[in-house]
């Protein structure tokens, strides 16, 4: 372009926004700079934020940390099965709420997507008494992994509602002359689902899953209320360590976490990209 | 099985939606190897109609033969039948050769036979070269290409197409409509065509039905609808006309024939147009004597009326007005009158006439005429077109509503 001037909605020739696009950038994106540059710092104090030198060896104790290992290997385990179970009620319930008509739909619509706007303390204390009047509190007589059980249910049922909307979204964009059209050529209504309405969902069902993946992991309040002495995440856990004190070990464990998330994220959407 | 056995029959079939009737009283025929158009306005049922042969929908009741068995209740992937859908509904995330390949897969083929079968396919509707495309880097007559290969791969007892020219442009359009029916020789297979495109079914069609409010207007050749519509609401979709309302209709004793069905002559009383002898059958439907208000009509075709500035022929029927707009077509121009009553009326005439009224003003008095015999006697609806037969058996044909012309359900898909 030859003029000078900014366009319209050239929004990033003008110098009054790139400065507010720069403070915001700084303002979420440098804590997670310092925790993972002081995650290597030689100090004793993972709050000092005076650079000692380079060291892994926080690193290494966090790896050799083995309460915090199993914590992650706890969180692992309840994102995955969380995220598979969301992932499947979600497409059965945004499959019914697309396919079928029936009364008081937008009622049912409502109710399903309330998990996402009630307070997670609400739920926390809600699930946390359901499962003491279960008497299914004391989990340290199951065997792992069952004794994630309550923690793994309680991730389901706030991360299903966003799985259910993503895929329902989705879902909006489809014809229906395409389902017809597999039925016409002889698929039957099962293969004419596998075949057509799938594929179709696919980058829903992707971006679902790394949402209910993404959820589970991070979540402190109610796996806070719902976990029992035995069944410590990662988050509780860092929680307890924090409290205890602040070690650049932390600083290590969240990095490896960042890193996880990130690797994670980069092969969903480079798996996306492939399939369109 | 007999050659003049028709390959489809449709008996009796109604289709509700709640209480919404889009189809009442569906009785018709289809003939191996013919190109047969649905036609009508949106709304007319139609496109249920062939949503019914597909097996998308159920009839509410009578019944849907296809080769001399009842295959009503059939689902889609059951029927010896096949859809090229309105919107193509090519599947996005396979290439062109799985998407034909798709319905032969569905039934278990053989490998080997699916390949060779879907190379075949993609061959007569020329896309041979696009075999591993995906359907987004095709053009739309392209995809269109697919989606009737991927039917045809079948060896369908029936094609169905879903008004199969209306998402292409114009150019497009008419090579399509000559690329269809050449294709339709070819393969032999019969074709069964939905259309709101009066022109299109006429120059594509072996026989044509007319549908309107979910009733069955009439069914027949292109030329038969054009000569003999069997009601007005046919004679002006296929073609336009101009309608007269008729109040009486005398039988003339003095050239009264032989008697019932032969020719008779009628003396027609229009408002309009004064009397009317006219030499013919009457119209099922139409009994001598007064008429009752707009139940009746004398219709003439545009191209049957011609405009003189001076005195009409003896004998033709004539209406005075002021020379309008004069549409110049080339080897024929399109000229309006305005009568005295406020109306319009359409003449097309040859380029010696419109020549002669270039010279003459705009608002110059003007006479249209026709010949009487160009006129036609029809009753505004044909109630008991085409529904003899099969089926309900309770007291339709009467109780159908008069003097509407469209109206019932506009369910369409």
């Amino acid at each position: 372009m030859a003029t000078d001037k900014a366009g319209l909605f050239d929004y990033s020739r003008k110098w009054s926004l790139r400065l507010v696009f720069v403070f915001g950038a700084i303002f979420l994106y440098l804590p997670i700079i310092v925790l993972i540059v002081f995650s290597f710092n030689d100090s004793r104090r993972g709050g000092n934020v005076i650079w000692k030198g380079f060291t892994t060896k926080y690193y290494e104790k966090a790896f050799g940390n083995e309460e915090l290992l199993l914590a992650f290997g706890n969180s692992l385990t309840i994102a995955v099965t969380s995220t598979f179970a969301s992932v499947l009620l979600g497409t059965l319930a945004a499959v019914f709420l697309w396919r079928f008509r029936f009364p008081f739909k937008p009622a049912f619509e409502g109710f399903i997507a309330l998990p996402i706007v009630i307070p997670e303390i609400c739920m926390g204390v809600s699930l946390a008494m359901f499962f003491s009047q279960m008497g299914w509190m004391d989990t340290s007589n199951r065997i792992w992994p069952f004794n994630l059980g309550n923690i793994i249910i309680a991730h389901i049922t706030f991360s299903f509602p966003f799985a259910a909307m993503v895929i329902r979204t989705r879902l909006a964009s489809f014809n229906p002359e395409m389902a017809e059209a597999a039925r016409d050529l002889g698929a039957n209504e099962w293969q004419a689902f596998r075949d057509v309405l799938v594929p179709h969902m696919r980058p829903g069902l992707i971006a679902a899953a790394l949402l209910s993946f993404t959820l589970s992991l991070d979540d402190f309040v109610v796996t806070f209320f719902t976990s029992g002495p035995s069944t410590v995440t990662f988050p509780v856990k860092i929680y307890s360590m924090v409290r205890f004190s602040v070690t650049p070990e932390i600083n290590a464990a969240s990095t490896v976490l960042i890193l996880m998330t990130l690797v994670l994220t980069y092969l969903a959407l480079r798996y996306q990209r492939l399939a369109s | 099985m007999t050659s003049d056995a028709p390959i489809l029959s449709i008996r009796g079939v109604s289709k509700r939606f709640g209480d919404v009737t889009v189809l009442q009283d569906i009785s018709l025929d289809i003939e191996p190897g013919e190109i047969f158009s649905l036609l009508g306005p949106s709304g007319c049922g139609k496109s249920t109609l062939l949503r019914l042969v597909a097996g998308f929908e159920t009839p509410t009741s009578g019944s849907i033969w296809l080769d001399g068995k009842d295959m009503s209740r059939l689902p889609p992937n059951r029927r010896p039948v096949n859809m090229v859908f309105q919107s193509y509904a090519v599947f996005p995330h396979m290439s062109v050769e799985d998407n034909v390949g798709y319905g032969l897969v569905a039934d278990r083929r053989p490998r080997a036979e699916i390949d060779q079968r879907t190379a075949e396919a993609l061959e007569q509707v020329q896309l041979d070269a696009f075999a591993n495309r995906k359907p987004g880097e095709l053009s739309g007559g392209q995809r269109q290409r697919v989606a009737l290969a991927r039917a045809l791969v079948k060896r369908p007892r029936l094609l169905l197409l879903d008004e199969p020219l209306s998402a292409l442009d114009a150019k497009l359009r008419d090579a399509m409509r000559l690329e269809l029916v050449k294709l339709q020789e070819s393969v032999g297979i019969t074709f069964v065509i939905v259309t709101h495109d009066q022109s299109e079914a006429m120059a594509m069609s072996d026989r044509i039905a007319i549908l309107e409010g979910g009733h069955l207007r009439q069914v027949g050749s292109p030329a038969e609808l054009y000569r003999k519509p069997s009601d007005a609401f046919v004679a002006d979709f296929i073609g336009n006309v101009h309608a007269f309302e008729v109040q009486r209709i005398d039988v003339d004793v003095d050239g009264a024939g032989a008697g019932a069905g032969a020719e008779m002559v009628l003396d027609i009383a229009s408002a309009r147009l004064g009397t009317v002898r006219l030499t013919m059958d009457l119209p099922k439907g139409i009994e001598p004597g007064e008429q009752a208000p707009d139940s009746t009509l004398l219709v003439v075709r545009p191209e049957h009326v011609s405009v003189t500035l001076d005195e009409p022929p003896q004998g033709s029927v004539s209406l005075i007005g002021q020379l309008g707009d004069i549409a110049f077509q080339g080897s024929r121009s399109i000229v309006e009158v305005q009568l005295a009553d406020g109306s319009g009326l359409t003449a097309i005439v040859d380029e010696s006439i419109a020549d002669r009224l270039q010279a003459a003003d705009a608002g110059a008095p003007i006479t249209a005429f026709w010949e009487a015999d160009a006129m036609r006697l029809l009753g505004r609806q044909a109630h008991d077109t085409a529904s003899a037969g099969t089926g309900t058996g309770t007291g339709t044909g009467t109780g159908t509503g008069t003097g509407t012309g469209t109206g019932t359900g506009t369910v369409e898909s």
